[in-house]
């Protein structure tokens, strides 16, 4: 852990033997996993459908209840603070959910939550910045005003994405974003991806240095070695070829190697 | 030219005395009991339709036959207990009844519910027992105040009006919730993900069911006495008492119910918010079952 432009690797989320039981079915859907997730970090997550990357990522935003430990930063959440939890590490399903109404009754939806109302650090809701994102997703100003079953699958996710980013999270949960948009829609959510995760750790002004990473799930083995620097194997809700107690950006890029290409993150090899 | 006076002395006469004979005699003004015999001619009626749905193949002559007899014995048990217990004059038989037939209804509230979770009956029986007994105690101590105050045939019929129509409230909250947060499953998760608190990715279904389930009550009350002469008020005036004084008490009624429905259903979907979701802002969509 070497300090690359001045600062050291920061620790974003540390997950203690968490695991997870089925209570209906006794079942075992994550076995006792340890997982360290530290800024920069671009993590492909692959196996077979049922292997639990999606439980384990419902499990690092704390949408399901699990046994074992999370840390934030290396402190553990307060029941009450997982809605602010949430916006700082945020999970992006396949398939993108709106409510009723416009697209920008949705965009500004989290803004009237609490979380966002009590908490001053909150970013506020920017219609100058929505308009950015909608021109770099090439998608019309218009579109706010359409109700969001008008949209098509990939301008929903785009949607979604963009719904995601203005809460400025730390960590973005991407479970198989893409799996159902077309080669362009798709090619425009990787770039996206890819500028905000750069963006924010490449910067150069230290007072703006914000830390970033994703994890990803795809069964798009190119994808992953596009879009991701380490590679978790999942196998019948356990972590394959990782160490145990894997902090992903250094076991996991021992196995793997690391990519040689988009190489952006501060990296200490 | 037909002289009107004579044709309705005489008709009734005629039709009863030639179609069926001695069982129906013009029965003297103010008496309103039924032999077990006009019971039958109602019974009669009934027969059409299974017989048509016999001949239909509609499937449910069976089902008209068994609810029909269930029906029958559910009142014929029901007007043996309140013979004993309009006799009684007691308070503690009225009050078990009372509470008999609350339970009752707790529980009949869940039957048509399709997603269920492990304390629903607990939560239904809660639910209805508070509402309906807090406002049938107003009405009765405040409203009405019979001598003595458990007069039997004041507390049993508000008491059993007052449950019927909260359980089929709560029952149509419930299910509308449990089955609403089901089929809104992505856009409640989407909520919390983006950082919304329990209350508020569900306050949306909540909102929705409280709306359903008042709608019955809602239809009955804007339609009394233009499409329909609501129960209480049909027999009271079949007992004879005078419109007004029966509208009066309809009105009052109706007031009573809405307030039970109301109360019932935000009790019942509280509690049942409370159970499907947990502290740390999530739903526990495992405990959400079909039975």
């Amino acid at each position: 852990m070497q300090p690359v432009n001045g600062m050291a690797e920061t620790t974003l989320i540390q997950l203690r033997d968490v695991s997870r039981i089925d209570s209906n079915s006794g079942r075992q859907l994550l076995n006792p996993l340890s997982l360290t997730v530290c800024a920069g970090d671009k993590v492909g997550l692959v196996g077979a459908s049922g292997s639990g990357k999606s439980t384990l990522m419902r499990s690092i935003a704390m949408l399901d209840p699990f046994s074992g430990e999370l840390l934030h930063r290396g402190s553990p959440i307060t029941d009450g603070a997982i809605p602010v939890y949430r916006r700082k590490v945020v999970y992006l399903s396949q398939r993108p959910f709106f409510t009723g109404g416009t697209i920008e009754e949705n965009l500004r939806l989290p803004f009237q939550f609490k979380s966002a109302k009590n908490n001053l650090k909150s970013p506020s809701y920017q219609p100058d910045l929505v308009a950015a994102e909608l021109d770099a997703f090439e998608l019309a100003p218009e579109i706010l005003n359409r109700a969001s079953e008008s949209l098509s699958g990939g301008e929903q996710q785009m949607i979604a994405l963009i719904r995601a980013l203005l809460l400025e999270p730390e960590v973005l949960l991407l479970d198989e974003p893409t799996a159902a948009l077309d080669p362009a829609s798709r090619d425009k959510f990787e770039g996206r991806i890819h500028r905000w995760h750069n963006a924010s750790n490449n910067t150069t002004n230290k007072n703006q240095k914000e830390e970033k990473a994703y994890l990803w799930t795809s069964h798009d083995r190119t994808q992953i070695d596009r879009m991701t620097q380490q590679t978790i194997t999942m196998n019948h809700g356990q972590l394959m070829l990782t160490n145990e107690t894997a902090s992903v950006t250094h076991d996991a890029r021992e196995i793997n190697g690391p990519k040689n290409e988009q190489q952006l993150e501060p990296s200490d090899d | 030219m037909i002289d009107v006076q004579t044709l309705a002395s005489t008709m009734p006469n005629i039709s009863h005395a030639t179609l069926l004979g001695q069982f129906l005699q013009p029965r003297a003004q103010g008496d309103i009991s039924l032999s077990w015999f006009e019971v039958g001619v109602a019974a009669t009626l009934l027969l059409i339709n299974a017989i048509i749905s016999l001949q239909l193949g509609l499937g449910i002559a069976k089902r008209i036959a068994t609810s029909s007899v269930r029906m029958t014995i559910q009142l014929a048990i029901l007007g043996l207990v309140l013979k004993q217990i309009f006799e009684l004059a007691q308070p503690t038989p009225v009050l078990g009844l009372a509470a008999v037939m609350t339970v009752i209804a707790g529980v009949s509230a869940v039957k048509r519910i399709d997603h269920r979770y492990p304390t629903i009956y607990r939560n239904s029986i809660f639910a209805v027992w508070t509402s309906a007994w807090v406002v049938t105690s107003i009405t009765v101590l405040l409203i009405v105040r019979p001598q003595p105050w458990y007069s039997p045939q004041v507390v049993i019929p508000l008491l059993g009006m007052v449950l019927g129509n909260s359980l089929t409230g709560i029952s149509l909250g419930l299910d509308r919730f449990l089955s609403e947060l089901k089929n809104r499953r992505g856009e409640v998760e989407t909520m919390l993900a983006l950082g919304a608190t329990r209350w508020e990715s569900c306050r949306g279904v909540f909102i929705e069911a409280t709306r359903t389930a008042m709608i019955p009550i809602l239809n009955t009350m804007s339609v009394a006495g233009i499409v329909s002469i609501p129960g209480m008020m049909t027999g009271q005036l079949l007992a004879g008492a005078e419109p007004i004084d029966a509208v009066k008490y309809q009105i009052m009624i109706m007031f009573v119910i809405a307030a039970a429905i109301a109360i019932g259903v935000v009790l019942s979907l509280s509690l049942s918010y409370r159970n499907v979701t947990n502290s740390q802002h999530q739903i526990e969509w495992q405990r959400i079952q079909r039975p």
